[in-house]
């Protein structure tokens, strides 16, 4: 190599090295940035101006809890839950156990002992009463229609008791076996026909609803295996569930109910002009819908020690029309409201929803407040509605990114 | 063998140089490195120097700067001395060191810088020119926090990514000619756009706020025109010398713009880019300008040049901000002074006698005015130049050290290294030799 090219290649390597030292030295911040105009957050409010009060019939059967009891709520009217149970027909156990002709059943329910609905001190009486019509855990819903027939047995729950069990009648229990021991060929398909299971129906002058634990409650089947010998065994629950009635019921002016059962929503019709109008010239880039609750109503309705299980959440579902209390119970939930206790509110973002309308293809622009539950727990709120004072209205509060 | 070297750089430079070419016309407005100075990020941007590396190494403007070893785009005069037809185009990195007297930062910027294509109708009589170049620019980057409260007792808080890009741009072509062996002159219309984009994306510090991007963009085309006069007299101080006296003037230029404003939304399923307005439409004056200076050759080795050019940026208008506009527009005024040596032409073996050698200061009073500060910047400029044995083709190299700004006022203080590098080729690197 001449020293001609050396030295160019000398330079080459310099102004590669250059290169590398100057872009791989770069570490942009922030200085200077109290130059720029940063974006900046504007909040606009629109009230909710059309509504409509919805009711519909909950599905009970097969749920996580079954509310058994009688409570007078003042805000709420009285309550009468009554509990369904009803047993496998058999059970499936091994060659070595044989399951004598003699055995005795019983019922015991598993009781959620934190959470009651109503008087939290007093002791609830129940009749345990036969079933006389057909249902099944799949279609039942609060207002179905239940007959009932002879009392096979009573029990009471007391404060902070969680588990009681109950004798039933020898009646019953006999019939039980009957199809326990059943030898017609198809004997499962009579059984869900003719065998209905039982009622635990509260007293009216109770004044709590307890919630009896699915999961947890069974049947007992003891077995004599030998004399002064029982083997205890347990008979799963088949069916369970509750039916709900609810009477006299007065709805405080200017707020409106909303029960987990399905039987208080609100059918809300969105200001789409409205919207549309804010959105010219605004980079809107979140809306909310706030509900506030009637707090103060709520709990001066509750008297000393009574207790009523509150909303942690409340749903907003794109208004159905086709089995809309299916929908609203077991449908996926469009928006979640959450509850701030601090502003005693419930607040839903319903920006993709808005999205759509204003810039998409969404043509719908209903939506249905609800607080449609899977567990069965009976849970109540009061919420202002749209002819309340201007500060607790319904509305929907608009954050716009200012550039 | 030296030829033979020499071509290969040429031909590794000129590959590189195509393909970032290439990149640099799909994306136009951004940089591999996109965060410049802090001060692109006010009006339409910062005045760009579309110079060749030879300029640069000077601190000069180039209207006065001639020969027939490089090609300029300052004097449209200087075109109709050119021999041969010529590509040339520049690149210039950048590094920024900011302060503003109590936090630094790093920026730094790869920008091409011009592209220029001459070809000689009349040889050393009439040429055609036809080039591209950015008149300003924008490369800024910053980040900002903020915080806003959205119920009594909450507040979500923000981080904002700001970053700026583009500029006005020109496509010219022109015509110089030299009328008699003193005097040339040149005329260059060229279609002036600007594509200046401004893309903020702000990060929430709550989900249900999700990630926003905002981008505004203003674009606009006008067209421009650039006259240039170049006189040259030789023999004024002794038998061997040369002096030439060049000015050019860049007639205002009116733009019809139009500002689009569109943000990233979650609509139907997917990310949609939404129009947030139906567009502002308005007017971007960019300002006269003026450059004049000249260049003495006392012999044929050594030349000194002192050379100025005059903005008329207080008559700057514009119909749009994208953001900054904290700042006032003033004429701006630069001046530079350099010389060249050339040891090349001494025909000495010795290595360091095979280059051309340059330096320069200059001084630019800027076009802005913030918080009362004038953005001043101070240069020192030095440049080397390798000359084709056989032809004229030439690569160019310089390095700037340029102090600008200041921290009084809060303002920002930069420190800036630019390495400029210029590849100038005639015909005779790849077409046969026809004239001499």
């Amino acid at each position: 190599m001449t020293i001609f090219n050396k030295g160019i290649f000398s330079l080459c390597v310099v102004f590669i090295a250059f290169t590398i030292l100057i872009t791989g030295c770069e570490d942009p911040g922030s200085v200077g940035s109290e130059f720029v105009e940063s974006p900046q957050l504007t909040f606009d409010t629109l009230n909710v101006e059309q509504t409509e009060l919805l009711s519909y019939s909950g599905y009970s059967g097969g749920l996580n809890f079954i509310p058994m009891g009688y409570y007078s709520d003042a805000l709420f009217g009285e309550v009468n839950a009554i509990g369904l149970f009803r047993p496998i027909r058999t059970l499936a156990v091994s060659d070595t156990i044989e399951i004598k002709e003699d055995f005795d059943l019983k019922l015991q329910l598993q009781i959620d002992s934190l959470e009651v609905y109503g008087d939290t001190l007093s002791t609830a009486g129940y009749s345990v009463r036969e079933v006389s019509s057909i249902w099944r855990e799949n279609a039942l819903t609060i207002d179905y229609d239940i007959q009932l027939g002879n009392e096979i047995g009573q029990f009471t729950i007391s404060p902070d008791q969680d588990q009681v069990t109950i004798d039933l009648s020898d009646a019953w229990v006999d019939e039980y076996k009957t199809w326990y021991f059943s030898e017609l060929s198809r004997p499962d398909s009579a059984y869900s026909l003719d065998f209905n299971g039982l009622a635990i129906v509260p007293d009216q002058q109770s004044s709590k609803i307890s919630f009896a634990q699915a999961s947890s409650s069974r049947f007992m089947l003891i077995n004599y295996t030998a004399p002064d010998t029982t083997d205890t065994l347990t008979v799963s629950l088949k069916d369970h569930g509750y039916i709900l009635d609810r009477s006299g019921q007065v709805i405080s002016p200017n707020t409106v109910p909303i029960h987990t059962t399905l039987e208080g929503m609100l059918n809300i019709t969105l200001p789409v002009a409205e919207l549309e109008a804010q959105a010219a010239g605004n980079n809107i880039i979140r809306v909310d819908l706030v509900f506030y609750e009637a707090r103060t109503e709520l709990e001066s309705s509750l008297p000393t020690n009574h207790s009523r299980l509150p909303l942690n959440s409340v749903n907003f579902d794109l208004y159905e029309s086709f089995e809309p209390a299916f929908e609203y119970q077991f449908g996926q939930v469009e928006f979640r409201g959450t509850a701030d206790p601090d502003e005693d509110l419930f607040r839903a973002n319903i920006t993709t929803f808005v999205n759509n309308i204003l810039y998409g293809e969404e043509t719908r622009n209903r939506l249905v407040l609800g607080a449609g539950l899977t567990s069965g727990a009976v849970r109540s709120s009061l919420f202002y509605d749209i002819t309340a004072p201007e500060n607790v209205r319904p509305k929907i509060i608009i954050t716009s990114l200012e550039d | 063998m030296k030829m033979k070297f020499f071509r290969t750089i040429l031909v590794g430079v000129v590959l590189v140089t195509c393909s970032a070419i290439t990149s640099y016309a799909q994306v136009e407005e951004t940089s591999i490195n996109n965060s410049g100075s802090f001060y692109s990020l006010f009006g339409i941007g910062f005045p760009t120097d579309h110079n060749t590396s030879r300029e640069l190494g000077m601190g000069i403007v180039g209207v006065s700067l001639g020969g027939i070893q490089s090609n300029s785009l300052q004097n449209p005069a200087l075109w109709g001395s050119n021999a041969f037809t010529t590509i040339s185009t520049g690149f210039n990195l950048s590094q920024f060191q900011t302060s503003n007297g109590t936090s630094e930062n790093v920026n730094s910027l790869l920008e091409p810088g011009y592209f220029q294509a001459t070809v000689p109708l009349l040889k050393e009589k009439l040429a055609f020119s036809a080039s591209m170049y950015s008149v300003t620019r924008s490369n800024y980057r910053f980040v900002t926090f903020d915080s806003s409260a959205t119920t009594q007792n909450n507040t979500v808080e923000f981080g904002t990514d700001i970053r700026g890009t583009g500029g006005i741009n020109k496509l010219e072509l022109g015509l110089g000619w030299k009328i008699s062996k003193n005097l040339s002159i040149g005329y260059a219309p060229s279609l002036a756009f600007i594509s200046q984009s401004s893309s903020k994306d702000v990060f929430f510090s709550e989900a249900g706020f999700g990630n926003n991007s905002i981008n505004s963009k203003i674009t606009g085309t006008a067209f421009g025109h650039r006259l240039g006069a170049l006189f040259t007299m030789r023999k004024v101080l002794s038998s061997k010398d040369r002096i030439s006296i060049g000015a050019t003037a860049n007639l205002p230029i009116n733009i019809d713009a139009n500002k689009e404003t569109t943000a990233t939304k979650f609509v139907d399923g997917r990310d949609q880019e939404i129009q947030l307005n139906d567009g502002e439409s308005g007017e971007i004056r960019l300002p006269m300008e003026a450059k004049a200076g000249f260049t003495y050759y006392p012999s044929n080795f050594v030349n000194f040049s002192v050379e100025g050019l005059y903005e008329q940026w207080s008559d700057y208008n514009s119909d749009f901000t994208l953001t900054g506009n904290n700042a006032d527009m003033q004429d701006r005024l630069k001046v530079g002074f350099g010389g060249e040596y050339h040891p090349y032409r001494t025909n000495s073996g010795a290595f360091l006698s095979n280059f051309r050698y340059s330096g320069g200061v200059s001084y630019d009073s800027g076009h802005l005015e913030i918080e009362g500060e004038k953005i001043n910047t101070l240069w020192f400029s030095a440049g080397l130049g390798i000359i084709s044995p056989r032809s004229s083709s030439t690569v160019d190299f310089g390095i700037r050290y340029g102090l600008r700004g200041t921290t009084n006022q809060d303002l920002i203080r930069e420190k800036i290294w630019t390495f400029n590098i210029s590849v100038n080729l005639s015909e005779l690197m790849f077409i046969r030799r026809r004239f001499q």
